[in-house]
């Protein structure tokens, strides 16, 4: 697709743009990025939102802003001879064709490709044929597999083997038990310590049935935790005395 | 063997192999025909799907033949598949690709110096959707890879090999500097 800008100095393709100031046969100085960024702006206001086509100019005018901002860094002395050998305009010129070319082959292939998702074969099943297919195609000298390939193999590995097996396992105590247990405990003793209802040799899982159990048990009104002095031992009991309340505690 | 038995046991073929079916498997199956046999017969069936304006035609495609729906009936399918619009390419990794699909066996390197932007983003996206795979190393400083189409990419552009490519503007470029990509381009065209 051809994105086209109209710079003070300068008015057509974007591409060809960059590829001028690259080589300083436009002074990149004198092209304003803003007027281009309002233009790019203006154009996504009116597009709606295709992503492609939205990202297409982004790249280029990227580079501008690299190219504008390299310029205003002090040049090394010498430069090596490796990367900014100027370019003949003749070369300049094949390039643009040659790039020119594939876009236009681009654009037949994308035309080849919305044709062909016009035509729908079974869905695809279990690979016995692509992969006979492609390693006849591919001539007889066996390649390196890509990591794409890999992971591509060990998805089809995955998606083979079944669902994963879960290990579900009973409930050995319930809310409900416990609650009972507390209450009968509570009734017997009227007060216990905090510490005696969590012996060690209960189940993490156990000890946590009791911990809900005696919030519900607290919840409900028929237990109470209190420290007789701060940072005293917590007891439980179900006698209804005058507390202390936490300055600033919930009501 | 009587052809009509031979077109029905092509035909039921290439209904159960959802992939492109390669001659030599038909041939496989059907030892009594040769491939000139199998490509009258195949069409035969083409003709008699266009005339009886059936559902299904069998297209030649990635080094095979495969039954597929007829293009008209693409919105229903479509429909049916949940799948409102073809999932595009972006312009970017269609040229990437173009360039590929015309040099390959082609570096990274070569393919930027040919767009003048980074391809790393767009490879990506190619070698995920599998249209491109890496072909090997370049024997170069570095050994780079080297990249080229898939027959998965044959697939999605229905063509039935790399020489089914629609013709370039120009065939060949000159090539002007010695260290342009030298063995790689034009070879392509010829022996691909």
């Amino acid at each position: 697709m051809r994105y086209d800008v109209d710079a003070d100095l300068y008015e057509g393709s974007l591409s060809l743009l960059v590829e001028l100031a690259k080589l300083g046969l436009v002074d990149v100085f004198l092209i304003k990025l803003v007027g281009l960024t309002q233009q790019y702006l203006q154009r996504v206001k009116a597009a709606g939102i295709d992503l492609n086509e939205l990202a297409e100019p982004l790249p280029l005018l990227g580079s501008l802003v690299a190219l504008k901002a390299r310029g205003l860094l002090p040049q090394p002395p010498a430069p090596a001879d490796d990367e900014d050998v100027p370019i003949s305009l003749e070369e300049l010129e094949r390039r643009l064709k040659e790039y020119e070319q594939f876009k236009t082959v681009a654009q037949l292939l994308a035309e080849l490709h919305a044709l062909q998702h016009q035509h729908f074969a079974r869905l695809p099943g279990e690979g016995l044929v692509a992969e006979e297919l492609s390693a006849a195609d591919e001539g007889d000298v066996p390649l390196e597999v890509s990591l794409t390939d890999l992971m591509g193999a060990f998805a089809k590995v995955l998606e083979k083997a079944g669902a994963p097996i879960y290990e579900v396992k009973a409930e050995p105590w319930t809310v409900e038990q416990k609650l009972q247990e507390l209450r009968m405990l509570l009734t017997v003793r009227r007060q216990v310590r905090f510490l005696e209802l969590f012996t060690s040799q209960k189940s993490k899982l156990e000890l946590v049935v009791i911990f809900l159990a005696l919030l519900e048990l607290m919840r409900q009104h028929a237990a109470l935790a209190i420290q007789e002095h701060p940072f005293s031992e917590i007891l439980i009991t179900v006698e209804r005395r005058r507390l202390a309340r936490p300055v600033g505690g919930p009501g | 063997m009587e052809a009509g038995q031979a077109k029905r046991i092509i035909e039921a073929l290439l209904l159960v192999f959802g992939h492109p079916l390669a001659l030599k498997r038909i041939a496989e199956v059907v030892p009594e025909l040769g491939a000139a046999d199998i490509r009258r017969l195949i069409e035969t069936l083409n003709a008699e799907y266009a005339s009886g304006a059936r559902a299904f035609t069998i297209q030649e495609v990635a080094g095979g033949y495969q039954l597929v729906t007829d293009q008209a009936l693409a919105p229903w399918i479509r429909h049916a598949l949940q799948s409102p619009r073809p999932d595009s390419v972006s312009v970017a990794s269609m040229e990437t690709l173009a360039i590929i699909a015309y040099r390959q066996p082609i570096t990274k390197a070569e393919i930027e110096a040919i767009r003048g932007v980074d391809a790393t983003a767009a490879l990506d996206t190619l070698l995920e959707r599998g249209f491109v795979r890496v072909a090997g190393r370049k024997e170069s400083p570095g050994r780079p890879f080297l990249y080229g189409t898939t027959t998965e990419f044959l697939r999605h552009f229905g063509l039935a090999s790399v020489d089914a490519l629609p013709r370039m503007a120009t065939p060949t470029i000159p090539e002007p500097s010695a260290d342009e990509p030298a063995s790689a381009p034009a070879a392509i065209a010829s022996n691909g």
